[in-house]
């Protein structure tokens, strides 16, 4: 009778360990760059989310396993770039989901490239779709895009915004630039990263906001998140 | 009448003194310094002898040393007469050598015990008026003396510390007092000593009678010399060691694997499977990652657009980073990008955790650059919880067809927690890679071609294998392929 309740007891022990699992998102990223001239502004901006699902073995041995240099790895992820588009007029929001990220945002003759997974993209009704070969040479090909900052180039600034980050290094920073007719826009970084509207006469509107954390979540919302491949 | 021949005989004896330095070489290489000879004669009654006696030594920097040394010299008519010498040598020559006096009346060479600051030294001397610490030149001209004290410590801003515990600065003025230390203390018969710890905290140890205290006091910095403590340190046992208390940039060093252990690399550091016995030996391994892709972009392009920068894992400072295991930086300049060009470059790696950094970032130094091949190789530094190198190579096998592959070869770094976890982090170091060539597959847009079906370099793999997910060379049969990449020999360093 004992040996057969510490056996069932051992059983529930070990299927606890082994299929009870925990969910955990890592909300990552969070910052992106901002592209602007005259009262007309771009900000890219990067959300990127890791999917954790972790037997409860696994998340009771997880620190364990960070000591000896093998973190436990996400299952999944997911990287969304957020194209906000600020006027006086008002705020337009697109996302785009991307294997990589897409970077070196640049204005050229009015228009804005872009590196995207293939190559050279345009930013077209909101998204960034990549251009035949005839159109990037006319454009001047990759090496016309800026992987860095600038100032005042054809009219166009454009300004990195740091990711959020936890710990010591976070590095609180905050900076402004002016679109014209009073309007503001405010970023601030360090954690949490966000971007605030300001205009004359109007309420401050948030445009952009992300927090650095890992939190925990049921099973449905990761599932939702990161739904199953069919 | 015949004269006789008158021949005479006059005795004459001579003894000569020779004194020396020796000097040995850290290559067991010698070389003998005369520092002087002085001859002793006895001849009709008339004798002079020489005596040569009192020689002591102290470091000058690290260039020489400081030679003092006492002659006697006794007449047949009138007293004995004392000289006394300093000495300098530099390298295998002496650099200077004459006769000095320190103080008034000198009856005893000077001591050196202490070099200061500046380069000058201080030690003790007697006199027939009483005991003195001096201050002097290398060449043997007094700066200041200080009667009845005894120099302990010499500090950085040129002043020195007596046994008394009180402190002098550079010109032998009284600025305070530590702490007071038992009086004329012997280090033969035991006492307080100044010591560890850069102050005269616990600096009571006593070399002969073992015994310890605590006594605070202000803390101290010595100069930076290699002798600002008598005896050369702090247990004044004659080695000189220079004093460092500020924090120094540290240099980088190789952390190289030790091949002249038998050379093994089984899955799971067992004989034969997770089922059999753990074997205590170092492992040695080589991996590979590598995938095929069809693209128009050359290798040179994929060369400097992605492994000259090691965008793959770069730090990104928007977004988050490309590499779930993984993230570069230079080191000089953490907001800068990466971009590798010589050899002799230092790389930062931070791994990436589940919801912190629990590691301090660690370091590898490029090795190959090679713009013709499109190679660049690392090896790990000190620190690295691995020892060995690694490899990252971009090259064509067909039309618009190329190989991105990077292969390591290495061991654990030293001590258990790395041995642990060379066999722990197996899967992690497959996957940063992994998701390193796929990085640059996933930018290019490119398919991923379908030649490189069970070999690599004309090397079979063993059944089973995956070089995009990696391939773990428990055969030995790519080790010279990896070194070959690594340095273009089988043997690197």
């Amino acid at each position: 009778m004992k040996a057969r309740t510490i056996l069932s007891v051992a059983i529930i022990a070990i299927a606890l360990l082994v299929f009870v699992k925990f969910h955990f998102i890592k909300y990552e990223g969070g910052g992106g760059y901002v592209l602007w001239k005259d009262d007309a502004a771009y900000l890219f901006m990067y959300d990127a989310y890791s999917g954790y699902r972790l037997s409860t073995m696994l998340y009771i041995l997880e620190p364990v396993k960070e000591y000896f240099y093998a973190p436990v790895l996400p299952e999944i992820d997911k990287r969304n770039l957020a194209i906000i588009r600020i006027t006086p007029a008002g705020v337009e929001r697109h996302d785009q989901e991307s294997t990589v990220d897409i970077e070196d945002f640049t204005a050229i003759d009015g228009e804005i490239y872009a590196h995207c997974p293939g190559g050279v993209c345009k930013l077209t009704n909101g998204r960034f779709q990549l251009i035949s070969g005839q159109e990037e040479q006319k454009m001047g090909g990759e090496g016309r895009l800026s992987k860095g900052e600038f100032a005042a180039v054809d009219g166009w600034s454009k300004r990195a915004i740091n990711r959020a980050r936890t710990g010591d290094d976070s590095g609180h920073y905050e900076f402004t630039i002016n679109l014209g007719e009073g309007a503001k826009l405010v970023m601030r970084g360090g954690n949490p990263v966000s971007v605030d509207l300001l205009r004359p006469d109007h309420p401050s509107e948030r445009v952009w906001y992300h927090e650095q954390r890992t939190r925990r979540v049921s099973a449905k919302d990761y599932n939702q998140l990161f739904p199953e491949p069919k | 009448m015949r004269l006789s021949r008158l021949v005479g005989y006059v005795s004459y004896n001579t003894t000569t003194w020779h004194l020396r330095l020796l000097r040995v070489g850290t290559t067991g290489d010698s070389y003998e310094i005369p520092l002087g000879d002085w001859q002793s004669y006895e001849a009709n009654n008339n004798f002079q002898s020489v005596y040569v006696s009192n020689v002591s030594l102290i470091t000058n920097a690290d260039q020489g040393v400081l030679a003092s040394y006492e002659v006697d010299t006794y007449p047949n008519t009138g007293s004995m007469t004392s000289a006394f010498y300093l000495a300098t040598t530099s390298g295998p020559s002496i650099a200077s050598n004459s006769q000095v006096a320190m103080v008034p009346e000198q009856a005893t060479p000077v001591q050196p015990m202490l070099q200061r600051q500046d380069g000058s030294f201080v030690g003790v001397v007697s006199s027939s008026v009483g005991n003195f610490m001096v201050a002097f030149t290398p060449s043997g001209g007094t700066l200041f003396t200080v009667p009845n004290d005894t120099p302990q410590i010499a500090t950085s801003d040129n002043g020195v510390i007596g046994a008394s515990g009180t402190t002098y600065d550079q010109n032998g003025n009284i600025t305070g007092q530590t702490v007071t230390l038992t009086p004329n203390p012997s280090q033969s018969s035991g006492g307080q000593w100044p010591g560890w710890m850069a102050n005269l905290t616990g600096s009571s140890y006593s070399a002969a009678s073992g015994v310890a205290m605590a006594l605070a006091s202000a803390p101290i910095t010595y100069a930076t010399n290699f002798a600002s403590l008598p005896g050369g340190n702090s247990s004044t046992q004659g080695t000189a060691i220079q004093q460092v208390q500020t924090n120094q940039a540290q240099g980088y060093s190789k952390q190289l694997p030790d091949l002249g252990l038998p050379i093994f690399c089984t899955p799971n550091g067992t004989l034969g499977g997770i089922d059999s016995i753990p074997l205590p030996l170092t492992p040695t391994c080589g991996n590979i990652n590598a995938i095929e892709l069809l693209t128009s972009k050359s290798p040179a392009y994929i060369f400097q657009n992605y492994l000259q920068t090691f965008a793959p894992v770069a730090d990104v400072h928007t977004a988050k980073q490309h590499n779930s295991v993984m993230y570069f930086d230079n080191p000089a300049d953490p907001q800068a990008a990466i971009h590798v060009t010589s050899p002799g470059q230092v790389l930062q790696i931070t791994l990436e955790g589940f919801s912190s950094h629990l590691h301090k970032p660690f370091f590898v130094m490029t090795e190959r650059v090679d713009t013709t091949n499109n190679v660049i190789s690392v090896v790990t530094l000190q620190g690295h919880p691995l020892a060995g190198w690694r490899y990252w190579r971009v090259y064509s096998i067909g039309t618009n067809d190329v190989v991105v592959e990077t292969g390591g070869y290495d061991q654990p770094g030293p001590g258990l927690k790395n041995f642990a976890g060379y066999y722990i982090a197996k899967g992690d170091i497959s996957s940063g890679w992994q998701q390193f060539i796929q990085y640059i597959q996933a930018q290019l847009n490119a398919p991923q071609g379908s030649s490189l079906n069970g070999s690599l370099g004309g090397i079979k793999l063993s059944p089973y294998s995956s070089l995009l997910q990696g391939y773990w060379d428990y055969s030995g049969a790519f080790t010279n392929y990896i070194l070959n990449n690594v340095c273009q020999s089988t043997s690197c360093n």
